[in-house]
């Protein structure tokens, strides 16, 4: 395992390693901080900077680099200066790691809290996070409805639970299919193989089915792959309108791109990890022209999530994706309950305070609310799509 | 037959070629010299970042970057055998077996430094996709089959009918009785590791305009490239070739007809059922009996 020190105020460069790799970020307070002595809270990150993950993982650390930059030039609780430090454990996207990374985190570098990207870190971590000599508190972007039905209290979800939001999400997409014609009956599911993968494709198939619609195929996918064409032939052959995707854009648009070559004519549909905007960068308008995009408010031109995209943009030169935003968030929203709670290493008071901060979270860029006791977030969605080389949001109900 | 089953076909047989062209040089390089040398899916991504920089960012000619590929990584598969290999080939089998999953996180790491965890993408020489008897597939996935066939018609011509082909054999039948008769057996240990490093550059480079290119990108290929080669049994290079094809006809067919749910799985219980039936692999070498 290696260690690393860095300054946040100077540090924008990545660091990466494929072998295990910590990495401690820490606020600069300088000499505006005074005679005041600092106290230091480290917060761990478990994401994957090697791997196929690699890239999503980056970008989720990316964000929460950006808060600990926005928060270390202010921050204080219950009085005192609080430098706030992130060590990074690289978890390879695998679960295995991800399970490794968070006890390293916890026993070696003091970590109260864990914070990660995904499913297969967040399952793992919620099987020994309650124990009592060594509890912490886990933040995990898992959209899987199994992590809230644990009883966990040590628990917060940073991703919307898809069984709670694809009813409402469903019927959006009927009505768009209603007020716009776009004729979608048919659809077949291009599922990665992932726990998200397969709770999302599962949440949605049940939801199309039960309004009487039909699914005409369902396929799984490493999004490591590179030929798709094994599982997009069978697929295109039962002439589905709609194909839906279940991964970021990367992996997305070589799907889409193959499909094209196969002369399918129908359209897309990603769920929330990727955007229209983002799309567009990776195909030609005319592939994915009526495209749909399962959104958060992320997709929307609001001026702080503008001034979040050209910030992120100043500093990794490269343009955030929605995972970037979460690892934002967390670590802003993680603040304000240590300030709430008066306490930086009290993992229960902590979790305790974060329903009453959520109100306070500036900027809220994914429009999160009402944390329940289970850990679940409000996680508003909406449709938004691709037409003639721009994207849209579909505003009707 | 059906226009999917021909299309089936058709994807079965790009992948098995991609999948054997890997997989030839993975046998060659433990038939000759016992390295199971996974690091190949690596040398695959830095061929394909090669070809990246040339096409992309220094506008070179593809095919002149696909030779630049397979002379990158030649000089690559030098390097790691005469630095890390070849230091070792004294100690415990197992020792390469690590050694070969360090020179693989090595090489991603140092990709993930120079060019980042980002995507890229390399554009066709030849962009957009035909229709044959109702099979669409694009020129590049051609030129794949083509360019697959030719380097294992290439590398079975220098085999049979060169001196250091010769020689390479002589060395995989035995070492010790090469070296007794003059052969250099260090210079074949450097050659061979070379053919085998070239070829997963070209792979890696021929497959860039098919997906795209990031750090990870070889991870899946050497898995499926080492079930073709215990499939086929160890050393066995023709074997390879067959097992290639074998599976990717496996996975695209078991897909479309068998589960598309289980497409990845139809490789490891293709593997499973003929280990339990021919555990040596369908063309597998008894001790001592070199390559085949």
């Amino acid at each position: 395992m290696r260690k690393h020190h860095e300054r946040m105020v100077k540090g924008t460069s990545r660091r990466l390693s494929s072998l295990v790799l910590v990495g401690v970020f820490s606020g600069a307070l300088g000499a505006a901080s005074g005679a005041l002595s600092a106290d230091s809270v480290t917060i761990g990150v478990s994401a994957p900077q090697s791997g196929g993950g690699a890239d999503y993982g980056t970008a989720f650390i990316n964000g929460i680099r950006l808060a600990v930059k926005d928060l270390n030039e202010q921050l204080s609780v219950g009085g005192k200066k609080v430098e706030l430090k992130v060590a990074i454990c690289d978890d390879e996207f695998k679960s295995d790691k991800a399970a490794n990374c968070a006890r390293r985190l916890v026993s070696q570098d003091g970590a109260k809290i864990v914070v990660n990207p995904g499913t297969y870190a967040t399952v793992p971590s919620l099987s020994f996070n309650q124990d009592k000599r060594s509890e912490f508190l886990v933040l995990g972007a898992s959209g899987d409805p199994a992590v809230t039905n644990q009883n966990n209290k040590l628990f917060v979800r940073t991703w919307a639970n898809v069984t709670r939001t694809m009813p409402g999400f469903v019927d959006t997409l009927l009505a768009y299919n209603k007020s716009t014609s776009a004729g979608i009956e048919k659809v077949a599911l291009m599922e990665v193989n992932s726990d998200f993968g397969a709770a999302w494709i599962s949440n949605f198939k049940k939801e199309w089915e039960r309004h009487g619609k039909k699914i005409v195929g369902r396929a799984v996918y490493d999004q490591n792959g590179t030929d798709f064409y094994a599982q997009l032939t069978p697929l295109i052959a039962q002439k589905p309108d709609l194909i839906v995707l279940t991964t970021i854009c990367e992996p997305s648009s070589l799907v889409i791109k193959q499909a094209r070559e196969l002369r399918y004519a129908g359209t897309f549909m990603n769920h929330g990890g990727c955007t229209g905007n983002q799309m567009l960068k990776l195909l030609p308008p005319k592939d994915i022209d009526g495209m749909l995009f399962e959104s958060a408010p992320w997709t929307r031109d609001a001026p702080e999530i503008t001034d979040f995209r050209t910030r992120y943009r100043a500093a990794f030169r490269i343009d955030p994706q929605i995972i970037s935003a979460v690892g934002y968030l967390d670590i802003i929203w993680l603040v304000r309950a240590m300030e709430a709670a008066k306490s930086t290493s009290n993992a229960s008071a902590i979790r305790a305070a974060m329903p009453g901060t959520l109100g306070k979270l500036r900027p809220n860029l994914l429009g999160w609310g009402n944390l329940d006791a289970s850990g679940d977030i409000e996680w508003p969605m909406h449709i938004s799509y691709v037409k003639n080389g721009v994207t849209q949001n579909f505003t009707g109900k | 037959m059906s226009a999917v089953l021909a299309q089936g076909l058709a994807n079965g047989i790009m992948l098995g070629s991609l999948y054997g062209l890997i997989a030839v040089g993975l046998a060659l390089i433990f038939g000759v010299l016992g390295i199971p040398q996974f690091a190949l899916g690596a040398h695959a991504m830095l061929g394909a970042y090669v070809v990246y920089v040339f096409t992309v960012s220094l506008g070179v000619n593809y095919w002149l970057a696909l030779v630049a590929a397979a002379a990158a990584l030649a000089l690559l598969g030098l390097l790691v055998h005469a630095l890390v290999f070849r230091p070792m080939s004294t100690g415990p089998g197992i020792n390469m077996f690590i050694a070969a999953f360090g020179v693989l996180l090595m090489l991603q790491s140092i990709a993930i430094l120079v060019f980042g965890t980002r995507y890229y993408r390399v554009p066709s020489p030849i962009e957009g996709s035909l229709s044959i008897f109702n099979i669409f597939v694009t020129p590049q996935r051609l030129m794949v089959i083509v360019v697959a066939l030719l380097l294992i018609a290439g590398l079975h011509l220098f085999i049979m009918r060169t001196r250091t082909g010769a020689f390479i054999r002589a060395v995989a039948d035995n070492p010790r009785g090469a070296a007794v008769v003059g052969i250099d057996v260090r210079k074949v240990g450097l050659t061979t590791m070379a053919i085998g490093s070239a070829l997963a550059g070209i792979a890696g480079g021929l497959i860039a305009p098919i997906g795209q290119v990031y750090p990870a990108m070889g991870d899946l290929l050497i898995i499926k490239a080492f079930i073709v080669v215990v499939l086929a049994g160890m050393g066995s290079i023709y074997g390879a070739i067959l097992a290639g094809y074998a599976l990717g006809l496996a996975e695209s067919l078991g897909g479309m007809y068998v589960s598309l749910a289980y497409q990845d799985a139809m490789a490891f219980v293709l593997l499973l059922a003929v280990l339990l039936v021919r555990p040596q692999g369908l063309f597998g070498r008894r001790a001592n009996e070199g390559l085949t």
